[in-house]
């Protein structure tokens, strides 16, 4: 009963709409009047491409058979265990149900990708993106912020205030602020970081370029958002017990040990969770990359862009809501199979401390 | 359960008051007026292009009177002394050195200061050589409040904020007509998008929106604005004489009752803003009038053009006549030779923005604009294959020649908006091609030194050998539209009569942009290419180009084609495959989504 308001408003304005969502997607509609024309899944057929939906069995066998081994391993299994496992097997069988079902997700997935010729490349475009994002994003994110919640969490370290304040000033700036910033900072002409490298007489880089503007928007992220997890993770450091640490250097543990063997396994829970938010994050990724250019081309777009010009941008005349919601779909189901799979990894193992 | 009880009984108070108020705000606001809701697609906030690109150097100051009217000065020191030492200052502090000694002060000019009152003539002396854009909206209303008599077109003659220019005719229309209020949304420039939920449940449909003949053209295809010349079906808020004659033939201008609202346009404009009804306008979206038929949804308020800008500075710099302008390609190419040997750049250029205009400009001249409407819908010729016209190709590799031979800018590829406008605007290029909006865009921005910049333009010439359009134009008109779902329409229409009055015109006048109504100055930056667009007839135009005839074809096909042709990057394509490719995937398009779409 108590839950009865919250769920209202998340039926009302989150459920409803998603339903929704894929209802539009089977529509042609501009959005601007209640006429929608009923296209069933021609504008998924448009992305994906003919060779998908030829291949449409066979993907949904693939599909099947991956959930049907899920189906054994999370419940058959362990209720009717003739094959005699015990009970510590059944466990990480439980644990790695899911996994062949998602393996074969991504299979398909990198068959779309990399294989298939037809349907809207600039939409593949996006999607690899925004893996891309997602993975190089990743790397540095958690790279640098490791790096600074570790070096934060140091106990001789002095001023932790002051840098703690400094690393994650930037995650209080909009992401349209960040990205006006960055566009000055990159300029091909008038920017710092050509000033500098012309200064010691270095050609100029053109970062915008079609090539590399992506990797320039990904920096900027980096800059900006890896302050979050930086605080993320030094909260879930501060909750260790210190006779944890001061034990093991009793022990002659040096610093590194330290961290890969008590730091790690005891914040797994908040790795966990901030690697989840983060690939959510970077699927949805929009402000910072639509900030970044008026237009942008299949090398710099992601997907959350595409839909947002096909869907809203009068610069273009095209209105396509149906279609830009077809991708919201895809989209969605990607982040729902991507945050399954983190939640998969996870276990059901917590530490208590 | 009781602390929850309470909890939902205030929460569902709360977010009834907070419904109720949206519902009834202009009501409860503006109790006994009709209310006029105007969605404008600019507003205060902009020019972006200071915040983006910077004050170059040998910019002029911001300032109220404009960068060449010093006898604005002089009149206001002759008419008030008691401020002198105000005004002295403050154009010190606007161009850094004395002003000027005076010379003979314009008595008409020194008359109207004498006719302000004190205080509101102490306020604008302490106004002048600030930079701050928000006191000059504060200072129009001051001086509104002082001076109620007074018509914008004498508030004009102070104020030089775009932002300030609109807002204050709304206060100057409410003014005169005390029934009314106008809401202002200043929605930017996604105006539409920021509306389509009050369009798609048909409440708080704004009265008047603005925008682009071809940013509100979805209104039209979705029959969701008022026709302006034709006759108009009975309805709410539709009065009888807009049934008989529509709008355009049956009200007034505003100024002399004695002549008709139509009158006060240039008749190209109005022919540009008419809006060719298709078979799914009429049979689908339900437009009352037949297919083919040319109806008007939008009263003008200026015309844009694409032309070449240059800066004369440079055509001195190669011993060429400022005003000797290209009189074919082969002349403009060989000027960017010049200028390249000369150490400048020759076209100002960011990446991918407007970079397919030349593309545009040289199928126009060469192919024609009607023959390259048949290959863009799937008619014949084709851009390559069989049935290709093999000039398609011979345009590429003239772009390709052309960025081959560092026409554009050094890092184009890499330059984002508004880098070119500012290395166009200081000197650094000599051409830039873009629409007629420029010189208000870099008013701020460029440099006001003559020996670094001097702005002038042309129309791309003919090519040699073109069997094209060698002169033609295009123009789009930007201007307001009534939606049908609005609740005042009179008041809308009352309003759209008072935007054509002498005091809109002198705002657009003083806003630089090529106005639609007659009796407004030709804006001095365009001086070159006036002649040409005043005395245009409908048939001097090309047609509204493949953006806005086949949408989805240059987005999808063209522009995703473009992407790898034009700028420069790794995995470019050739001419030859530009045109290949932009075939393969015109065929695929068509097959999949359809021919003229």
């Amino acid at each position: 009963m108590l839950l009865a308001p919250a769920v209202v408003l998340f039926v009302t304005f989150v459920g409803w709409p998603a339903i929704q969502a894929f209802w539009i997607a089977l529509h042609t509609w501009t959005g601007f009047s209640p006429r929608a024309e009923w296209v069933g899944l021609q504008n998924f057929r448009l992305l994906f491409g003919d060779t998908v939906f030829e291949q449409a069995w066979a993907i949904a066998g693939v599909i099947a058979l991956g959930a049907a081994v899920g189906l054994i391993c999370q419940f058959f299994l362990p209720r009717f265990n003739s094959l005699g496992l015990s009970r510590r097997s059944l466990g990480r069988i439980r644990t790695w149900a899911w996994m062949p079902l998602l393996l074969l997700l991504a299979g398909v997935l990198f068959w779309w990708l990399y294989a298939v010729t037809d349907g809207d490349s600039f939409f593949r475009a996006c999607v690899k993106n925004n893996f891309m994002y997602m993975v190089v994003g990743g790397v540095f994110h958690f790279l640098y912020a490791f790096l600074f919640a570790g070096a934060l969490n140091l106990p001789n370290l002095r001023g932790k205030k002051f840098y703690r304040t400094m690393i994650f000033f930037p995650s209080f700036i909009s992401v349209v602020g960040v990205a006006v910033l960055w566009q000055r900072m990159y300029d091909v002409r008038n920017g710092l970081l050509n000033s500098l490298l012309q200064a010691i007489s270095i050609e100029p880089i053109e970062w915008l370029s079609a090539d590399h503007m992506f990797y320039a928007i990904i920096s900027a992220g980096v800059w900006a958002g890896v302050g979050s997890q930086m605080i993320l993770l030094v909260a879930g450091m501060q909750r260790i017990p210190p006779t944890y640490f001061e034990a093991a250097r009793v022990d002659g543990a040096t610093e590194r040990h330290v961290f890969l063997h008590i730091t790690l396994p005891m914040i797994k829970e908040v790795i966990m969770i901030t690697l989840t938010l983060w690939v959510i994050g970077s699927l949805k990724v929009f402000g910072l990359v639509q900030a970044f250019a008026i237009t942008h081309d299949e090398k710099s777009s992601v997907i959350s862009v595409r839909q947002y010009e096909l869907a809203f941008s009068n610069r273009d005349n095209i209105y396509q809501m149906g279609f830009a919601t077809a991708m919201a779909v895809v989209l969605l189901l990607l982040i729902v199979i991507l945050a399954m799979a983190l939640r998969n990894l996870r276990g059901r193992d917590e530490l208590e401390f | 359960m009781r602390l929850f009880n309470a909890l939902i009984a205030t929460v569902a108070v709360i977010l009834s008051g907070v419904l109720l108020w949206d519902l009834m705000q202009e009501k409860l606001a503006y109790p006994g007026k009709k209310v006029i809701i105007y969605a404008g697609m600019f507003g205060p906030g902009e020019p972006m292009q200071l915040f983006y690109a910077g004050p170059p150097a040998n910019v002029a100051p911001e300032h109220p009177f404009g960068p060449d009217t010093i006898e604005y000065w002089h009149a206001l020191r002759a008419a008030w002394p008691e401020v002198d030492a105000a005004v002295a200052k403050g154009y010190r502090e606007c161009f850094g050195r004395p002003l000027p000694p005076p010379d003979e002060p314009d008595p008409q000019l020194v008359e109207q200061y004498r006719g302000l009152k004190l205080d509101y003539v102490r306020r604008l002396a302490s106004a002048l050589g600030r930079f701050d854009r928000s006191s000059r909206l504060d200072l129009y209303r001051a001086f509104a409040r002082a001076h109620p008599r007074f018509e914008a077109q004498m508030i004009l003659t102070f104020e030089g904020l775009h932002p300030a220019y609109t807002i204050g005719a709304f206060e100057d229309f409410v003014r005169l007509h005390p029934d009314y209020a106008v809401v202002q949304r200043w929605d930017g420039r996604w105006v539409l998008s920021a509306n389509r939920g009050r369009f798609l449940t048909g409440s708080d449909v704004p009265d008047l929106i603005t925008g682009s003949q071809n940013e509100l053209r979805i209104l039209m295809r979705e029959n969701l604005a008022l026709a302006l010349d034709q006759p108009l079906p009975p309805g709410p808020g539709i009065k009888p004489e807009w049934v008989e004659k529509g709008i355009l033939d049956s009200e007034t201008a505003y100024d002399d009752p004695s002549r008709s609202l139509r009158s006060e346009f240039y008749g190209w404009v109005v022919d540009r803003a008419r809006y060719e009804i298709s078979h799914e306008d009429r049979h689908v979206s339900g437009n009352p009038y037949p297919v083919g038929q040319r109806v008007m949804y939008l009263l003008p308020r200026m015309a844009q053009t694409s032309v070449v800008y240059y800066n004369r500075v440079h055509f001195k710099m190669i011993d060429r006549d400022p005003d000797d302008i290209p009189e074919t390609a082969a002349e403009f190419e060989q000027i960017c030779r010049q200028t390249l040997a000369a150490g400048k750049e020759p076209i100002a250029q960011d990446g991918m923005t407007y970079v397919t205009d030349w593309w545009g400009e040289l199928v126009t001249r060469i192919i024609g604009d009607d023959a390259y409407h048949q290959s863009v819908t799937g008619g014949l010729p084709r851009f390559a294959g069989p049935d290709a016209d093999p000039r398609y190709i011979e345009i590429a590799q003239r772009l390709r020649r052309w960025r081959d031979e560092n026409f554009w800018m050094k890092g184009f590829s890499a330059s984002k908006w508004p880098g070119a406008q500012r290395d166009f605007g200081t000197g650094r290029c000599t051409f830039l091609h873009t629409g007629t909006w420029l010189p208000t865009e870099i008013a701020g921005t460029r440099s006001w030194d003559p020996e670094v910049f001097d702005l002038g333009c042309f129309f791309f010439p003919p090519v040699e050998d073109g069997t094209g359009d060698p002169y033609k134009m295009n123009c789009h008109v930007q201007g307001y539209a009534v939606p049908r779902d609005g609740d005042e329409h009179e008041g809308a229409v009352l309003l759209l009569r008072y935007l054509t009055s002498r005091a809109q015109k002198a705002m657009v006048e003083k806003l630089n942009y090529i106005p639609a109504v007659k009796g407004v100055a030709f804006p001095p930056a365009l001086r070159d290419i006036e002649s040409r667009m005043v005395n245009a007839t409908a048939d001097d135009f090309l047609s509204e180009g493949p953006q806005w005839y086949s949408p989805k074809w240059f987005k999808f096909v063209f522009t995703e084609t473009a992407n790898r042709f034009f700028v420069i990057r790794s995995d470019n394509s050739s001419p030859e495959e530009f045109v290949e490719e932009l075939e393969r995937r015109s065929q695929e398009h068509y097959r999949k989504i359809g021919k003229g779409t």
